[in-house]
């Protein structure tokens, strides 16, 4: 993982059906620290708030609450409200997204607090503005960009 | 060559090996995400940290001897090796230690790579072990090291250098090897301007993952050849590997199998293009044991 946009797309990659590196090879385990966390868990079914994840890696304690997450990755204990829409985007430990956000193609760094209705990865001169963006045009967003904005 | 049977043989190589990760770069390409901490301990694929990646492929590779060497921003790297890779019985003479740069030889920290390694040459001899192997601890792969191990045995070589093929116009990013016939190094250029293919492979280039197995009592008398010398950068791959296959003994190349620009170095740029790939994952996987020398 040379850059930013490599390790953006080795993350994302993990989400394709059968990825080049395979996670669940019983044969050749990947060993770690995990904490004690609650299965992820997928919240309200209304007309208009559908809590799902489609084509995504999902960690413990993490909580989709009537959003949408698709090609993703969410490391642990990530928080998307509701009517928010995750796309194609790596989601960091302990980040919490509002409601009505889209995030599209970026990476939100751990402990970030993503405020209600925020968009990223739409308008690019308006992310360069505010976050990083790198050369293949990867959003990475960081705590620290987040509270340079209010 | 020591035992009969291949299982047999390639466990003994692994018990007479001792690991050496280098895990104290910058790595500041990866920007905020490196803010306050080594590369290495960057989270990855949901629950992993990246050094989990060359660690994982130790153990289940049968080595169990390891030493991480840090240096910049270690704290979260250290936490986590607490966590995740403290449970080793050192009754059975396994371990996973952390040598961090402490001023061993003289009032400076980790030079460079091959400097952060002569700085624990005490270390490594109270070991005894009779092969070192050099990992990087920011590459995502799996590898079975135990191959490598055969391979570098049987050859009677010094040194090997793992590698994998790269299209050569993606080469200028790696330390390229050129080969002979009988896998021996001719030539290695770090990020070459002008890289050389595979002789009879028009438009692809051997890439060193920055993997190497030294023969420990020939690393240790190059670590203090290369301390010796003012202008070095202290670097395996920019000093050290270049110079050691001219004049000496073989220095052959293990080409780890892998599709054109797969491999260690894996996670290189390769354009935005989605792709979902089919059929067996990631060839450059090898599985422990599975393969007859």
């Amino acid at each position: 993982v040379g850059n930013v946009d490599a390790f953006y797309e080795a993350n994302l990659e993990l989400t394709y059906v059968a990825p080049e590196l395979n996670l669940y090879d019983q044969e050749w385990p990947i060993w770690t620290y995990q904490a004690q966390l609650p299965p992820a868990k997928f919240v309200l079914d209304d007309d208009d708030r559908h809590g799902r994840a489609l084509n995504s890696m999902v960690s413990g304690g993490c909580i989709v609450s009537g959003a949408l997450v698709r090609e993703s990755v969410l490391f642990s204990n990530v928080r998307v409200g509701e009517r928010s829409l995750v796309e194609r985007s790596i989601i960091m430990p302990n980040v919490e997204i509002g409601r009505s956000c889209r995030i599209t193609g970026a990476i939100i760094d751990e402990d970030t607090e993503v405020p209600d209705g925020l968009v990223v990865g739409e308008d690019p001169a308006e992310d360069r503005r505010r976050f990083f963006v790198t050369k293949q045009g990867v959003v990475l967003v960081t705590r620290g960009m987040i509270e340079a904005l209010s | 060559m020591k035992a009969t049977k291949p299982g047999r043989y390639v466990s003994s190589l692994t018990r007479e090996t001792v690991a050496l990760i280098l895990a104290g770069g910058r790595g500041s390409r990866l920007k905020a995400l490196t803010l306050s901490r080594a590369k290495p301990a960057t989270p990855f694929g949901g629950k992993y940290r990246i050094i989990d990646f060359p660690l994982s492929n130790c153990v289940n590779s049968g080595i169990r001897r390891i030493a991480v060497l840090t240096q910049y921003k270690a704290h979260d790297l250290i936490v986590h090796l607490q966590r995740a890779w403290g449970y080793f019985r050192g009754e059975f003479g396994e371990f996973v230690e952390i040598l961090p740069a402490q001023q061993q030889i003289d009032a400076s920290w980790y030079k460079g790579t091959a400097d952060a390694v002569f700085q624990n040459l005490e270390y490594l001899r109270r070991q005894e072990p009779e092969f070192v192997l050099i990992l990087a601890g920011d590459h995502i792969y799996k590898m079975d090291y135990g191959l490598m191990l055969a391979q570098h045995a049987e050859s009677g070589a010094e040194i090997t250098v793992g590698t994998v093929e790269v299209p050569v116009e993606r080469a200028q990013e790696f330390g390229i090897v050129t080969i002979d016939e009988s896998n021996r190094i001719s030539r290695f250029i770090e990020k070459p301007l002008h890289p050389e293919p595979i002789p009879g492979r028009e438009g692809i280039a051997l890439a060193s993952m920055g993997i190497y197995v030294f023969n420990a009592a020939f690393l240790e008398r190059v670590l203090l050849e290369d301390a010796a010398l003012e202008d070095s950068a202290h670097d395996f791959g920019r000093n050290i590997v270049p110079g050691v296959h001219r004049g000496r003994r073989a220095c052959p190349c293990l080409r780890v199998p892998g599709r054109g620009n797969q491999g260690p170095a894996l996670l290189a740029r390769r354009g935005k293009r989605r792709r979902v790939l089919r059929g067996e994952p990631g060839t450059y996987v090898r599985r422990a044991g599975a393969q007859p020398l």
